[in-house]
Parts: C-alpha cells; sequence; structure tokens
C-alpha cells in the first residue's frame, strides 16, 4: 500500500481534486434538481434547505412539457391575436380621423366660398344703394325742375286764357260781321236768282251754306260742351274703393242764366259714383255761356259720360 | 214763293233739331284729395259738455283717418246749427263741401238721446225748405260710457253713405305690447278700439308672446305662447280673458288662424320634421296636415271663401307666396317678383293679396298685389315693417314698423294715398291683428 | 440523468423567453395609453378632435362658449363653433342626467313666424351635431324664438350679426 501510494505521488492530489470536483457536481445536479420541481428563487431564498429530489415518471413530464409547449402556443396566439386587435384598433383611428381631416377641408372650402359669396352680396347692396341714392338725387332735381316748369305753365296758361278770352271776343265779332256778310249776300242772291227759273240751284246754294254754317256751329258747341266737361270733372271728387271702370251719363240743361238742371240718363249702377257726378255737375253753376246765338241754343242740352277713375 | 221759303226753313230747322241731342262730353277721374265735409260739434242739452265725450270730434277723427274726407278745421266754421231748419245752406256752400253734419245729444233721466242727421249741401238749391237728409238718425237710452261707441256707430253710418263701403270705425285691434320690468321684458296681449283707445289686457308673460289672430265671431283671440321657453298655440276669450291651450307639440306651434266658419285653425307645426301646415279641428282636437316636404311653410291665412288658405313657403329656395286648395292640395305659386314676400291675406273680394314684400331695394314694405294682373304696388317707405293685417272692408292696413328706437303700429290706405300713425303709448307695441267687423 | 438535467434547462429558457415578451407587451401597451389623452378612456375612443388633442385648460375654455353665431339667412355652423359643440356632446354623454336647452334666434329683418322657423333651422343645425356625436334626444329640447329676443337692439348690421345666434343653455347641471 505504502509502495502504491509513494510509487503514485502526483496522484495524490490529483485524487484529491477529482473528488472534490465530483463533489461539487453532484451539488451542482442536485440542485439543478431541485430547480425543476421548484421555482428557481425559493432556491436561492432557502440555499441551507434540504432538497428532497423527486423521482419523476419520464411520461409525466413528457405530459407537462407538451402541454407547457401548448400554453406556450396558447399565449403566442394571445398576444398576437391582441396585437391584431391594438393594429385594427389603430388603423379605424386612423381611418376615422382621416374623414374627419377631409370634412374639415370641406367644411373650410365651403367657409370660404360662403364667405366670397357674402362679400359679393355686400358689395351687390353695396352698389344698389349707391345707384338708388343716385336716383333719389335725381329725382329730387327732376321734382325741382317739374316745379318750376309747373309754375311757368301756370302764368303761360293764365296769359293763354286772357288771350283766348279776346281772341274768341274777336272771332265772335268777326263772326258777326261774316254772318251778317253771308246773310246779304244770300238775299243778294236770293234776288238774282228769282229772274232764274231754277228752283233746284236756288235751293242747293242755300243748303250748302247752310250746312256750312251749320257745321261752324256744331264745331263750336262742342268746345264749349268740352270746356263745361273740364269744368265739372274739376269739380268732381273721388273716393276710393270703388269698382273700377263705372260710368253713368246725365243729361244737362243749360238755363239762360246759366244754371244747370240735372237729369241721371244713365245710372253706373253705383249710387255713390252716381251722386258724385251729379254733385260735380251741380258744383259748376253757373256755366259760361256761348255770344253766339245760335251757338247758345245748340248748347242747351247736353250729355255727359262721367267715368270713376283706378280706385 | 213764301211756301218755298217756309219748306226751306223747315227742312233746315228739322236738320238742326235732329243734331241737338248729339253733343255729347266725356270725362274720367277727378280731383284725389276726398270728400270736403264739414261736421258742426254735437250741441249738448241737460249736461256739462266737458264731461262727456266730444262726439263730433270723435265723428271728424274717423272720417279724416279713413283718408276719404277733408273735414274743415272746427275752428273755421262761422255757424254751429244743430237742427235741419236751422241750416244755411248759402254759408255752407261758400265753404265749398258736399256735406254737412249736425247733431245733438240730450240728458234725460239719467241716460242720452242722440241725433244726427247727413245734409248734401250742394243740391240745396236755397229755395225749398229743409231738403231731405241723406241720413238721419235718432238713438235712444244711451248711457254716459257708451257715447264713444256711439259716434263711431255714427262714423259707420256717414261712411257707408258716402263711400257706399262698410266703416270700420266699431272694429278693434289686437296687438303684442313690450315693456321693460324690474326682471326683464313682460310681454301683454292687448285689444283696443281701432283708433287706439280704450286698451284692455287680455294676457300678460315674461316669456314671449306672437301672433294674435281673431276669431270670424270676434269673441276670441289665438296666439303663440313661450312660457316655460316651450311653444303652445292658446285661445284666450276677449271677454273674461280665459287662457285655452290649443297645442303644445315639441318644436314649433306657430301662426295660428282662423277658418272663416269658426270651427278650425290653421296652424304651423314641426314636430315631424320641419315647419308643414296643418289644420286642427276645434272641437275633435284632429289634425290634418296640408303641406309637404323638407322646406319651411308657414304663416297660412284662410281664403275668404274658405276653401284654399295661402302661405310663405321657401320651397322655391327663397320666401314667397303660395296657395293651397284644401281638400285637394294642389299648390299653386302666386308672388314672382321680388325676392322676399312673407305674411300673406287676401281682401274679402278675393282679388287682392297684400304682404311683406322685399324687392331690389332691400327694403321690407308692405305691398298689394292684384292676382289677375301680377301688379304689385309698395304702399310703405319704411326699412323695417312687418305684420300686415287686412281691415275687415279690405280698405286699409295695420303694420308694425320701427320709429327710433321703439316699435310702433301705422295703417296704410290700400292705394297708398293715406299714411296714419296710430297714438304711441310707451313701451314697444308690435304684430296688429284687425278684427272682424263684429267683436265682442 | 443527464437528459433531464438537459430538458429541464431548454424549459426554463423558453418560459423566461416567454415571460420576457409579455412583459414588454404589456409595458408598450402602457406607453400607448399615455398616449390618448388626460382622462382615463378606453383605448379606441370614438371622440375626434381633428387630429388635435386638446388640453384641459382648452376643453374648459369651449366648454364655456355656449352662444354660436351665423350668418345671414344661413345654418351653417363655423368649424371652431363645432369644436365647441363637440366638448358639450362629450359632457352631455358622460352625464346622462344632463338635459340642454337649444334656442334658435335671428336678426330682426323679416316676418315674424318665418324667421321663427328660420331660428329652428340653427337651433336643429347644433342640436343634430349633438346628436351626431352620439347624445341622446331626450337630453336635448330644441325651441326657436324668431326675432322675439334679441340680443341687441340696434338696427344695423353690428347689432344684427350678434342677434343671428343659438344659445346652449343647461337646463340641469
Amino acid at each position: 500500500m505504502k509502495e502504491w501510494f509513494e510509487k503514485y505521488q502526483y496522484l495524490k492530489p490529483f485524487c484529491a481534486s477529482l473528488l472534490l470536483h465530483i463533489i461539487l457536481f453532484g451539488f451542482f445536479l442536485l440542485s439543478v434538481e431541485n430547480g425543476s420541481s421548484t421555482h428557481a428563487s425559493s432556491v436561492l431564498a432557502n440555499p441551507g434547505e434540504i432538497v428532497h429530489a423527486v423521482v419523476v415518471d419520464e411520461g409525466q413530464v413528457q405530459a407537462e412539457i407538451s402541454h407547457l409547449q401548448q400554453a406556450e402556443i396558447q399565449q403566442k396566439k394571445a398576444v398576437e391575436d391582441k396585437q391584431k386587435a391594438l393594429a385594427d384598433s389603430l388603423d379605424k383611428v386612423k381611418k376615422e380621423r382621416a374623414q374627419e381631416q377631409a370634412k374639415l377641408e370641406q367644411l373650410k372650402r365651403d367657409m370660404a366660398k360662403a364667405k366670397q359669396e357674402e362679400q359679393n352680396r355686400l358689395s351687390e347692396i353695396q352698389i344698389a344703394k349707391e345707384k338708388e341714392q343716385k336716383q333719389l338725387d335725381d329725382l329730387k332735381q327732376a321734382k325741382e325742375k317739374e316745379k318750376n316748369q309747373l309754375d311757368a305753365l301756370d302764368d303761360q296758361r293764365q296769359a293763354e286764357q286772357v288771350r283766348v278770352k279776346q281772341m274768341r271776343q274777336e272771332r265772335e265779332k268777326e263772326e258777326k260781321k261774316k254772318n251778317e256778310a253771308a246773310k246779304n249776300q244770300l238775299a243778294a242772291k236770293h234776288k238774282a236768282d228769282e229772274a232764274k227759273r231754277a228752283a233746284g240751284i236756288a235751293a242747293r246754294e242755300g243748303e250748302k251754306l247752310a250746312a256750312e254754317r251749320q257745321g261752324f256751329i256744331v264745331n263750336e258747341a262742342q268746345k264749349v260742351a268740352d270746356a263745361w266737361g273740364d269744368k265739372i270733372k274739376r269739380n268732381k271728387n273721388q273716393t276710393f274703393g270703388l269698382p273700377s271702370g263705372l260710368k253713368c251719363v246725365l243729361r244737362i240743361r243749360v238755363l239762360p242764366d246759366g244754371n244747370i238742371q240735372v237729369s241721371l240718363l244713365k245710372s253706373s249702377g253705383n249710387s255713390v259714383h252716381d251722386n258724385l257726378s251729379i254733385n260735380a255737375a251741380y258744383k259748376s253753376q253757373p256755366l259760361e255761356l256761348p255770344e253766339d246765338p245760335a251757338i247758345r241754343e245748340r248748347t242747351k242740352e247736353f250729355d255727359i259720360g262721367i267715368e270713376s277713375d283706378e280706385g | 214763293m213764301h211756301r218755298k221759303y217756309l219748306f226751306i226753313f223747315l227742312i233746315i230747322s228739322l236738320f238742326v233739331c235732329k243734331a241737338q241731342a248729339a253733343l255729347y262730353v266725356e270725362i274720367k277721374g277727378g280731383q284725389g284729395k276726398g270728400l270736403p265735409i264739414a261736421i258742426v260739434p254735437f250741441s249738448v242739452e241737460g249736461a256739462d259738455k266737458h264731461e262727456i265725450e266730444d262726439m263730433g270730434q270723435i265723428i271728424r277723427s274717423d272720417l279724416e283717418n279713413s283718408g276719404q274726407f277733408t273735414a274743415v278745421p272746427f275752428q273755421q266754421l262761422r255757424q254751429s246749427p244743430n237742427q235741419m231748419q236751422a241750416v244755411q245752406y248759402p254759408y255752407w256752400k261758400t265753404l265749398g263741401i258736399e256735406d254737412l253734419v249736425i247733431g245733438r245729444i240730450q240728458k234725460v233721466s239719467g241716460r242720452f238721446t242722440v241725433n244726427f242727421e247727413l245734409l248734401d249741401i250742394i243740391r240745396h238749391n236755397g229755395q225749398s225748405t229743409a231738403a231731405k237728409p241723406l241720413a238721419a238718425m235718432q238713438f235712444d237710452n244711451i248711457q254716459a260710457q257708451d257715447l264713444r261707441a256711439l259716434a263711431h256707430h255714427i262714423s259707420d253710418r256717414i261712411f257707408e253713405k258716402l263711400i257706399g263701403i262698410k266703416g270700420i270705425f266699431s272694429t278693434r285691434i289686437a296687438y303684442v305690447s313690450v315693456n321693460e320690468g324690474s326682471k326683464g321684458k313682460i310681454y301683454t296681449l292687448e285689444v283696443a278700439d281701432a283708433d287706439g283707445h280704450n286698451p284692455k289686457p287680455l294676457h300678460r308673460s315674461s316669456f314671449p308672446l306672437m301672433s294674435p289672430s281673431w276669431s270670424p265671431d270676434g269673441k276670441k283671440v289665438a296666439f303663440v305662447s313661450f312660457e316655460n321657453d316651450r311653444a303652445s298655440i292658446n285661445v284666450v276669450e276677449v271677454r273674461t280673458a280665459q287662457v285655452q291651450r290649443i297645442t303644445q307639440f315639441p318644436g314649433i306651434n306657430g301662426a295660428p288662424t282662423w277658418s272663416p266658419d269658426n270651427r278650425t285653425l290653421a296652424i304651423v307645426l314641426s314636430k315631424d320634421g320641419s315647419p308643414k301646415i296643418y289644420t286642427i279641428d276645434l272641437m275633435s282636437k284632429q289634425l290634418t296636415r296640408l303641406t309637404d316636404g323638407t322646406g319651411i311653410d308657414t304663416e297660412p291665412s284662410f281664403s275668404p271663401d274658405g276653401r284654399s288658405i295661402v302661405f310663405t313657403s321657401n320651397r322655391g329656395g327663397k320666401p314667397q307666396i303660395y296657395r293651397v286648395t284644401l281638400g285637394g292640395g294642389k299648390v299653386e305659386r302666386l308672388t314672382f317678383l321680388g325676392n322676399y314676400n312673407a305674411k300673406p291675406s287676401l281682401t274679402p273680394d278675393g282679388k287682392r293679396l297684400v304682404m311683406l314684400h322685399r324687392g331690389e331695394s332691400g327694403l321690407f314694405s308692405i305691398a298689394v298685389q292684384t292676382l289677375s294682373s301680377g301688379e304689385l304696388r309698395t304702399l310703405t317707405q319704411a326699412s323695417l315693417s312687418d305684420s300686415p293685417s287686412l281691415a275687415p272692408n279690405g280698405m286699409m292696413v295695420l303694420y308694425g314698423s320701427e320709429e327710433g328706437d321703439r316699435g310702433v303700429l301705422g295703417a296704410v290706405s290700400l292705394d297708398g294715398r293715406v299714411k296714419i300713425r296710430l297714438p304711441s303709448r310707451e313701451g314697444n307695441v308690435q304684430e296688429p291683428a284687425w278684427s272682424p267687423f263684429a267683436s265682442s | 440523468m443527464a437528459s433531464k438535467i438537459l430538458k429541464t434547462m431548454v424549459v426554463s429558457v423558453k418560459a423566461i423567453v416567454v415571460m420576457g415578451a409579455i412583459l414588454g407587451l404589456v409595458a408598450c401597451g402602457g406607453a400607448s395609453k399615455r398616449k390618448s389623452g388626460s382622462e382615463v378612456i378606453g383605448v379606441g375612443d370614438n371622440v375626434q378632435f381633428f387630429g388635435t388633442n386638446l388640453s384641459p385648460e382648452q376643453e374648459k375654455e369651449l366648454l364655456a362658449q355656449r352662444t354660436y353665431y351665423f350668418g345671414y339667412d344661413s345654418n351653417e355652423v363655423s368649424e371652431n363653433d363645432t369644436l365647441s359643440v363637440y366638448v358639450h356632446a362629450k359632457r352631455l354623454m358622460n352625464s346622462p342626467n344632463m338635459h340642454v336647452r337649444v334656442e334658435g334666434h335671428t336678426d330682426e329683418r323679416g316676418s315674424r313666424e318665418y324667421n321663427v322657423a328660420l331660428g329652428e333651422r340653427r337651433a336643429n343645425a347644433i342640436a343634430n351635431i349633438l346628436m351626431l356625436k352620439g347624445v341622446a334626444q331626450n337630453q336635448i329640447s330644441v325651441v326657436s324664438y324668431g326675432k322675439e329676443k334679441p340680443a341687441l337692439a340696434g338696427h344695423d348690421e353690428s347689432s344684427w350679426s350678434q342677434n343671428r345666434r343659438v344659445v346652449i343653455v343647461y337646463e340641469v347641471e
């Protein structure tokens, strides 16, 4: 024994170290075996504890491994699903944001358009306003001008009336003269023609002159009646609300003093209009009578149609 | 030979006599200043004249405000007859008037007897004794507080005799008065005489009141209330001021207006989406919808024959006036001039349409359109007018306007000639509604 | 015995890797939560703010706005006003017992009842934004006063522009 020992002296430390290694390795193995059946942390937390190794069945381990593998797969799947859901909702969020953005753009465009239209309208209103102002100014000027013209016209008319009266008087004088002359002529003609046997020629000559005279009387009588009609119109009051287009006809008898007698020849169907018309006639008396008795004779009676204006 | 001359003369005279009847003149129109008349202050016997109404003044204001008459001012009268026999026609002829009104008030055992006569001045030839009056009436047993109403009644009689159309002097108006209270605005629905006298409140609220509308029998007024910030349609009885709610649907309850047979209200509801016209039977409360579409239909008004309704609609883009026949549903557009036409109503003869109108000038005015010709005439020139309401005789329009900072009421005749501002009160007055002839 | 050791070693390494991955994902999730706003809402919240995120101060300011103005004859709601209405919508959805009254108004031009209809259009424009965002209909009532309750009494555009408005009034706060 001693010899063996001394012979392999270098083996002594070798064996010792090998033994130590084996011991250490054994500890290591045991600790690892412990770790497979309990938490690694518990091993670290209780280093002094004696670990009991458990004999594990090969099949069980296999089952556990596959079980764990399944769980791992499920977990992975869950994670993937969650990731996918997240991605989807993020997408949705992005989409809705894009939509809103588009809506915002549209809103902005509409607003701009409305603003422009409003501005255009405001400027149009401004232009219309200015136009109206100018029109009002023009109107004012025109009104003033018209007033001056009317005043001038009034003066003219008065002067005209005086002149007309004069002319009428002169004309009536002339006519008187003419009539005399005509009468004389007629008498002379009759005397001359007496000699002639053609009663027809004499009659025709007389008729022609009578007709000329008659025509003259008719024209003048109409003028007189027209003037009386104007006077009645100036005196006719109006109400409004009457149906439009009412017309009555009055027969006016002119008395020698210029006063009148009025009778309703044809009613307008509306008593208010009739009464206003009759009153207008009465308000116009006394009427100015013409000097020529023939014309006066002709204007002894006349009819007047009176129509209502737009109410 | 003499025979020949006689023969010729006869022929000539025949010719002359035949032409006599052919003298004919025609005139049209006249001067447009209204009928010149004079009203003599009524004489008073048996009472102190300062204690009772000045009936002559009331009659004079009525007739002048109608725009149809020009009355000689009282201070210019040099005579004051109160009986027909006392009327000296030559004097009155010098005033250039057509007619004369005289009257007398006598107090007899606590009540009053009132007489008046309407005399024609023009045709009287001054020779015969008192001519037949155009009108002569006596009223017995009148109480002092009724003298004002009697004066209006006399104005109606005179108006009808001389103008041929029913007078509106005994009608009433309803309107909304807005005043500042201690805690905010106070809204009052009031009725008053047509000349603005005798105001009487019917309903008061701190929430807005709108759209008063008279029933055809003159006994009730429909209106819109916003009590508790909710719109509702209500009817108040004029005599008792009792209020009854008719509708309170969600959304708009507005623009109530009565049918001519007093049984139905046309109203506006937006409960089905947008504002549409409905009718509601006041007994059964049954609703019938009259218009369709997604636009705005509002401000209905019955035609005088009750068979159609005119209303405002923006179905064409801008507010214009349309007509729908009841029971048929045919809708027809009525206005084509201007870019805004609203608040329509038809005259009693159904021929003309009164409305709020805006033309190229951009100003809102009251306008009248003849339906047959489409011709339109604006009646007011104020820049802010609204709420036109026709008188029951179709001759004048009441409307709301702004004067300075206040809402006031105005009236204008349909020919645009006469413009009146009703007597102003404190606060704002708006949304007038003219009563029918019968009113309680 | 060696194979057993090897197997357990492999299993534990896999476990470590898996746990690490889970932790990492949770951490990432937590980070995205913090990005979407200051209050706690679920991930995927449906209130959009035009791509911007509002601070509490901004939201408070928008909530304080109750009046929205309109152009003449228009019921278009401006972009800024829409944002304010969104904030009101969110508030109403978070408190179902709250109720608002949306009041429509116009300026004084034109007829009264037609203006009531115009005012209702404006009020509906605002109410529709609230409902589109999810506010229940029974939390909103709409009333139009037309031109009956002006904010300013003047007769020119400076007053009229202030009268064309819709006001949100909280009836139960």
